[in-house]
């Protein structure tokens, strides 16, 4: 799976958010907070051209003091999240 | 971690800040977000509509205008005055009296449409330039068809 194209991350007030940015406009009314570690995953897999949960998950392990299972459990979910969100695509 | 869609609200200074680097830095040509207060009612209701805002030009009289008309407070208006570089505007829905004054360098950018109960309505559109006349002529029963239209 990859991120869709077209979203930006942006720290706004101290939080960092996606907000949709096409090459005109910046769409303020649809924006998705992410915590920290969310801030984290979503940087270092926007360039990728392809992810999966595995990527994800050594991300996690590669920054954070956390067991395997949790981690991929972790991400698995926030994938779940961002695919209703319509952020991912296949 | 927390999912699900819900309404943020962000500091309105530093939101400002950010739409002006945006236009500036960026280059970005529109920026829309959801309008909060009820001074643009009836046409604009709070945490509902959107307004869709381009970077600043001058201002000419029944635009629909954000700027700052005090220190760090923030009002998008229809202005209803220009003088010797001084623009007054006014909520739609404010008292009469209710005012605000800025100059060119204070305004942060310009109604270019709104998405009012999700439908895109143009400033140029025969919709928003009717509806601006109506509300222009009936000025003097403004008051009464406010107080209507809170009640339904």
């Amino acid at each position: 799976m990859k991120i869709k194209e077209g979203f930006e991350i942006q720290n706004v007030c101290g939080e960092h958010i996606i907000v949709p940015t096409g090459a005109e406009n910046v769409d303020y009314s649809k924006i998705i907070s992410l915590n920290e570690t969310a801030a984290y995953l979503w940087e270092n897999i926007v360039p990728k051209e392809s992810f999966t949960i595995d990527d994800m998950t050594q991300l996690l392990l590669a920054e954070y003091e956390v067991e395997e299972d949790i981690a991929r459990e972790d991400c698995t979910s926030i994938v779940e999240c961002w695919k209703e969100m319509e952020l991912i695509e296949e | 971690m927390s999912t699900g869609i819900t309404q943020k609200k962000v500091n309105n200074h530093l939101f400002m800040q950010e739409i002006t680097r945006m236009f500036r830095e960026q280059g970005k040509k529109s920026v829309t977000f959801i309008v909060r207060g009820f001074s643009m009612r009836p046409f604009l209701e709070d945490g509902r509509d959107k307004v869709i805002l381009v970077p600043p030009r001058e201002p000419k009289i029944d635009d629909i205008v954000l700027a700052e008309v005090r220190e760090q407070t923030y009002a998008l208006h229809r202005v209803i005055k220009i003088e010797n570089g001084t623009y007054t505007m006014r909520g739609d829905g404010n008292p009469l009296r209710m005012t605000e004054e800025f100059t060119y360098d204070k305004i942060i950018g310009l109604a270019d449409g709104f998405i009012r109960k999700g439908k895109r309505v143009s400033t140029n559109s025969l919709k928003w330039r009717t509806y601006s006349a109506m509300w222009n002529i009936t000025k003097p029963f403004r008051r009464i068809l406010l107080a209507i239209y809170r009640r339904i």
